[in-house]
């Protein structure tokens, strides 16, 4: 039976309309699952303001690029880097980011901006081979905070390779692996969605806890140049991200942070970290042991550090000027050229900076044991007391 | 490649979009027949040569027997004049005979296969313990079970007999046959699709039809809600149970208390209830959208009021081969007509318990028989014969003591209508269910009733408040446990009192806005709330084990 004119009129429009209403509802779920990956996946931390922020900077606006794991967040400040010297840096730095989440971290950075120099804190190749590969939510962080593109793809996979290949289209799109995340993250919502709601933030990803531990004089083993050979894995990881670096045409800085070491792991992670070290300088990097400066830098192991691997405000601060002299003098980074705006943006930074010691100080002296790391309400009380 | 992850999504797409996109529709079930042998080869490579052999057997043996029966019956009628009605009898005795032999045959072979893939390693270390020897000694064989044995086995044979009984014609392409056996969405777990009511499904042919798509799509997450939301997050506390030594104990605490045994047999009658249906859905709603209409397998079964009609509501297409394949040929044989007369014949016959007896023991044994099957089909275990001789038990008792029962309620003044008695008979068939699945839970017949004395003389609600966090799940994850079983239970009373079989069909009542916001829910809870990802090792489908 053949259909008549106005049958066919009317099933056009009905395959029409369903047509829209099934594209409507892949729509409506696309927007979902994305509004729900950015905002409820990976629950709201200190990471996560950081991460966010970086994506803040002005284009082109970061000279040096601090990556690594805590140490460098704890052991450097930013801030008080450009108070110091002028240039200006960014810790895009995740707590316990093994070697795997260095080179995503780099290409993460080179979306926006074109660091003259990348300094890197060895802590991440430190870890033995299962924990390197196992370590996988620096990097999914690093993932869920980058726009979907070819680029983010390649990268999954390359993360893929480096940890588990049959995570790769979770790293590609995280809400696969953090889904179930979502109820329990809709109560932070609001604070995710306060952080999204200003520009960058004068905190420029500083982290510390206000807290002094008091530790005996550090063991000669710390000084060590003892070395345990790296896994295989591990090394082409290291190597991978040096030739990627050295394509891009940035150079590295390896950098030991110090820290009060205490235990058999330590020492090894210390080795393990020598072998960094060395693995760097034959590819032509710079490197440096501040481990083996520690005393130099004028570190007071009794006051200095909130736990034996980071340091508090008065360390980062040490830590900061001597590191920051070094790559000023030794890697030639100067004073960064910044228009008027942004000139003004980041000595704020710097003062704001400044304050938060203060904040930091009264705490310890009080017993007050807190995080102290990039968010509304820490950066509310510091503007209440810039603007006294 | 599971039901629930992406390849199989990816393949059924493609499958389905070639299904369509083929122009000459005529040929539509060769797409379905190499998707199958795709399916088959790429999940069960190295056993594909067992559902060959099943395949190959069965289809050589069905033809010969309706070329013995077509002989027959032209040789008959070709002599009609000449031969006497004895003549005429004994040629047909005699080619039915043959007919026999050629099923036998063909059955001994397949369900020998069958045999020796999953029971041979049980009997054989059974019968070295009998003799006293260690089952570790007896002989054994060392091959993992072919994806879907017990299915395949079942269908095929069951359109065997069918051909012998001449109910069904029997198919004479060999590969329309083989898509008939190895058809991908049910051989993993089912239904046991009979071949009148599948097969020429199979073959005919299929446009896109939008009922059916939203039918399919609409069943298919259903299925995934009810796998991945709500027996994959119960199965990892269920999993927790036995990592932790179930009743043997760990060194963390001296073995699970009562309640704790009880919770995790309530969780598991969930888990395994979305779980298997969940699957069946999903397959359903695949074949819907082709325009293929798989049996229902389940309908509800929690809301059985007695045992048997859970068995008629559970599995149904499983309960439907058992009925038509092992409980007639019992029920119907010479010998038990011989039982019931001996019974009626004699001083106890002339009874009144004795005539009840005389006209159901042979029902009721053929009852137990099957359900010992039943137990037997899921598999080679002690616990599981355990739970076929309590299930047959059960059904066996039910028939014998129907008049006590009857008299014992109208004494009581019980109205079998009130709604008090229907909810008491349904909690009441829920409890005989759940002790059948403590077998199933169990490591074997001597824990499944450790179990059982521990529900019963150990209930404590201070250490199951202490045991449950060992099985390390979460609030969010008991909370979605929750909701899921309260959506689940919403549903189906819906569907139980409309008397319909899927969500989207109590749908399409609905206005198109209210369907379209149903199945974005769905979606979302499947989404957000299901269990899947590398976080998770998804518990693959329990009754793909049989």
């Amino acid at each position: 039976m053949t259909e008549t004119k106005p049958e066919i009129k009317s099933n056009r429009k009905k395959y029409l309309k369903r047509t829209i209403a099934v594209a409507a509802l892949l729509a409506i779920v696309l927007s979902a699952v994305s509004f729900m990956q950015y905002y409820l996946c990976i629950p709201m931390t200190t990471d996560v303001t950081r991460i966010i922020q970086f994506g803040k900077e002005p284009e082109n606006s970061i000279d040096v690029l601090v990556l690594g794991s805590s140490q460098s967040y704890s052991g450097f400040s930013s801030a008080y880097a450009y108070g110091k010297f002028g240039y200006t840096s960014y810790p895009l730095v995740i707590a316990g980011s093994s070697c795997t989440a260095w080179k995503p971290a780099v290409k993460k950075a080179l979306w926006t901006q074109k660091p003259k120099l990348i300094a890197i804190d060895t802590f991440g190749g430190g870890y033995d081979a299962d924990t390197v590969r196992s370590r996988k939510y620096p990097l999914y962080m690093l993932s869920n905070y980058t726009p979907l593109s070819a680029e983010r793809m390649e990268t999954a996979y390359e993360m893929s390779v480096r940890s588990d290949e049959s995570d790769a289209l979770s790293y590609a799109f995280p809400f696969i692996r953090y889904h179930t995340k979502v109820p329990s993250n809709l109560l932070s919502i609001q604070e995710r969605m306060a952080i999204d709601s200003y520009g960058p933030s004068p905190l420029k990803g500083v982290e510390t806890i206000t807290d002094a531990e008091e530790f005996k004089p550090l063991d000669e083993e710390c000084f060590s140049s003892d070395k345990i050979e790296l896994d295989q894995n591990t090394e082409e990881i290291i190597t991978d991200f040096i030739d990627f670096c050295s394509d891009e045409g940035i150079p590295v800085l390896f950098v030991k942070y110090p820290s009060v070491m205490l235990y058999p792991k330590d020492f090894n992670a210390n080795k393990r970290m020598n072998s960094v070290l060395e693995l760097a300088e034959s590819k032509g990097c710079a490197t440096l042991d501040l481990e083996k400066a520690f005393y130099d830098i004028g570190l007071d192991e009794t006051t200095d550090y909130y736990n034996r691997s980071h340091p508090n405000v008065r360390g980062q601060k040490k830590i900061t000027e001597y590191l920051g002299k070094y790559i000023q003098d030794e890697m030639g980074i100067g004073p960064s050229e910044l228009d008027a705006s942004l000139s003004e943006d980041w000595d704020k930074a710097a003062a704001y900076y400044e304050i938060l010691c203060d904040i930091a100080e009264e705490m310890i002296a009080n017993g007050e044991v807190r995080t102290l790391a990039d968010s509304p309400r820490l950066l509310e009380m510091i503007t209440e007391r810039a603007n006294d | 490649m599971a039901l629930t992850s992406l390849p199989f999504a990816a393949f059924a797409i493609i499958t389905g979009i070639v299904y369509f996109a083929v122009p000459k529709k005529q040929y539509q079930w060769v797409v379905l027949l190499i998707a199958s042998s795709f399916f088959y080869v790429y999940n069960s490579f190295q056993y594909t040569v067992f559902i060959l052999v099943t395949i190959i057997t069965i289809y050589l043996a069905a033809t010969k027997m309706a070329d013995i029966s077509k002989y027959t019956k032209a040789e008959v009628k070709n002599h009609k004049a000449e031969w006497s009605k004895e003549e005429k009898k004994a040629f047909k005795d005699a080619s039915q005979k043959k007919r026999r032999r050629v099923l036998a045959a063909c059955l001994i072979l397949n369900f020998g296969i069958l045999f020796l893939l999953k029971y041979f390693n049980f009997f054989s270390g059974s019968i070295a313990s009998l003799l006293g020897g260690s089952p570790d000694e007896a002989p054994q064989i060392h091959l993992l079970l072919p994806l879907g044995v017990s299915f395949y086995t079942f269908i095929a044979t069951g359109y065997l007999i069918d051909v012998y009984r001449e109910t069904v014609e029997p198919e004479r392409n060999i590969f329309k046959f083989a898509l008939f056996v190895s058809f991908f969405p049910q051989i993993i777990q089912g239904p046991i699709s009979s071949y009148n009511k599948l097969h020429s499904q199979l073959i005919g042919e299929h446009k896109l039809e939008w009922i059916n798509f939203k039918q399919g799509v609409m069943n298919i997450f259903w299925g995934l809600f009810k796998k991945l939301v709500i027996a994959d997050c119960a199965w990892r506390g269920i999993k927790a149970y036995y990592a932790n030594g179930g009743l043997n104990g760990t060194a963390d605490f001296e073995g699970y208390g009562g309640t704790m045994v009880l919770f995790i047999s309530l969780l598991y009658a969930l888990q395994l209830y979305t779980d298997f249906s969940g699957g069946i859905d999903i397959s359903r709603g695949i074949c819907r959208i082709m325009g293929i209409e798989l049996e229902v397998n389940f309908r509800q079964p929690y809301f059985s009021k007695s045992i048997s009609e859970y068995w008629r509501r559970w599995h149904i297409t499983l309960g439907a081969w058992m009925k038509n394949y092992v409980f007639y040929p019992i029920a119907m044989s010479d010998l038990s007509k011989r039982i019931s007369a001996a019974i009626a014949g004699s001083s106890f016959g002339k009874t009144a318990a004795g005539k009840h007896l005389s006209k159901v023991f042979t029902t009721a044994m053929a009852s137990f028989i099957v359900f010992l099957c039943v137990g037997i089909w899921h598999g080679a275990n002690s616990k599981y014969i355990g739970f076929g001789v309590w299930n047959g038990l059960i059904i066996m008792l039910s028939a014998m003591l129907g008049p006590v029962y009857d008299k014992s309620r109208n004494a009581l003044h019980i109205n079998s209508e009130a709604a008090w008695w229907k909810l008491f008979q349904m909690l009441r068939t829920f409890v005989i269910v759940l002790i059948g699945y403590i077998f199933d839970i169990a490591d074997n017949f001597t824990n499944a009733i450790q179990m059982m004395k521990l529900i019963i003389s150990d209930q404590n609600k201070s250490v199951f408040m202490e045991q449950i966090k060992t099985l390390g799940l979460y609030k969010t994850e008991y909370a979605t446990i929750m909701l899921g079983a309260m959506i689940l239970l919403y549903i189906s009373i819906r569907l139980e009192i409309t008397s319909l079989d899927t969500p989207g069909e109590l749908l399409e009542r609905r206005s198109g806005f209210i369907q379209w916001l149903a199945l974005l829910g769905l979606i979302m809870l499947v989404l957000v709330l299901g269990t899947y990802g590398p976080l998770y090792d998804p518990a693959e489908f329990v009754y793909m084990q049989f």
